[in-house]
């Protein structure tokens, strides 16, 4: 296999890796987003509604209630840190199969 | 040629950002995923006087920051201790801000014990989502 070849073949694999490592991050990123709000605005209607009854206090509300701030926090770092882990697994990838077909080639 | 110096360059981009990110760690997933059931565990018990569960909180609170210590020691690993941070940090009403608060009052009531779970389990998995990404 020529050095035109071989570049030729990781080319070609490049986008089925991204399919494989980074396919659907997004849908997955808005969906786990939306169900991440859906899950808080019930969690808040559950609260007032415990408050009302006077199953919490107001000071035990408004402690819950700031903790939905920094849970919201914790929720964009998650998403960046999985962002972060599958593009470093597609480079790993690339970088893996690179290795793979040059040794096969070059062998 | 082109695509010869394209690779190349496609290759230098690849060491700088694999050498720059964490490696999945099985270990501190492990270890996470033990905390987080320990954790709820302990905050159950919140109903019962904080004198009397005081060497549990210490050695669970031993662990944790332990936890945030390894993490904070990687490389490049900001947005992973970050979320420890939050999770620990007496000022973000999560697990830090929860033993702070019975000792402080003593005893807490189980409703408020319950939602604090809620809060603190999704504070965990969040961590946990990002260890086992890493892990696969």
């Amino acid at each position: 296999m020529s050095l035109e070849e071989l570049f030729e073949e990781v080319f070609k694999k490049i986008p089925e890796l991204a399919q494989e490592y980074l396919g659907g991050f997004v849908e997955e990123a808005l969906s786990d987003s939306k169900k991440f709000c859906i899950e808080i605005e019930g969690r808040l209607e559950k609260w007032l509604g415990q408050y009302q009854r006077g199953e919490l206090n107001r000071e035990e509300l408004e402690w819950l209630v700031k903790s939905l701030k920094s849970l919201a926090h914790g929720q964009l770092l998650s998403e960046a840190g999985i962002a972060q882990a599958r593009t470093q697994n597609f480079f790993e990838g690339v970088l893996e199969f690179l290795i793979k077909i040059a040794i096969t080639a070059l062998l | 040629m082109r695509r010869f110096w394209m690779l190349l360059g496609l290759l230098a981009v690849t060491a700088v950002l694999t050498t720059g990110c964490v490696p999945g760690d099985p270990a501190a997933l492990a270890e996470a995923k033990l905390l987080k059931v320990d954790s709820l565990e302990l905050m159950g018990k919140a109903v019962e006087p904080f004198t009397d569960h005081e060497t549990e909180v210490e050695a669970l609170t031993t662990r944790l920051k332990a936890a945030l210590a390894d993490n904070a020691a990687k490389c490049c690993n900001e947005t992973l201790t970050d979320q420890w941070r939050i999770l620990l940090d007496t000022e973000t009403n999560q697990l830090g801000a929860f033993i702070e608060r019975w000792e402080t009052k003593g005893i807490l009531g189980a409703t408020f014990i319950e939602e604090a779970k809620w809060v603190v389990d999704k504070s965990f998995d969040q961590i946990i989502n990002v260890e086992e990404e890493r892990c696969k």
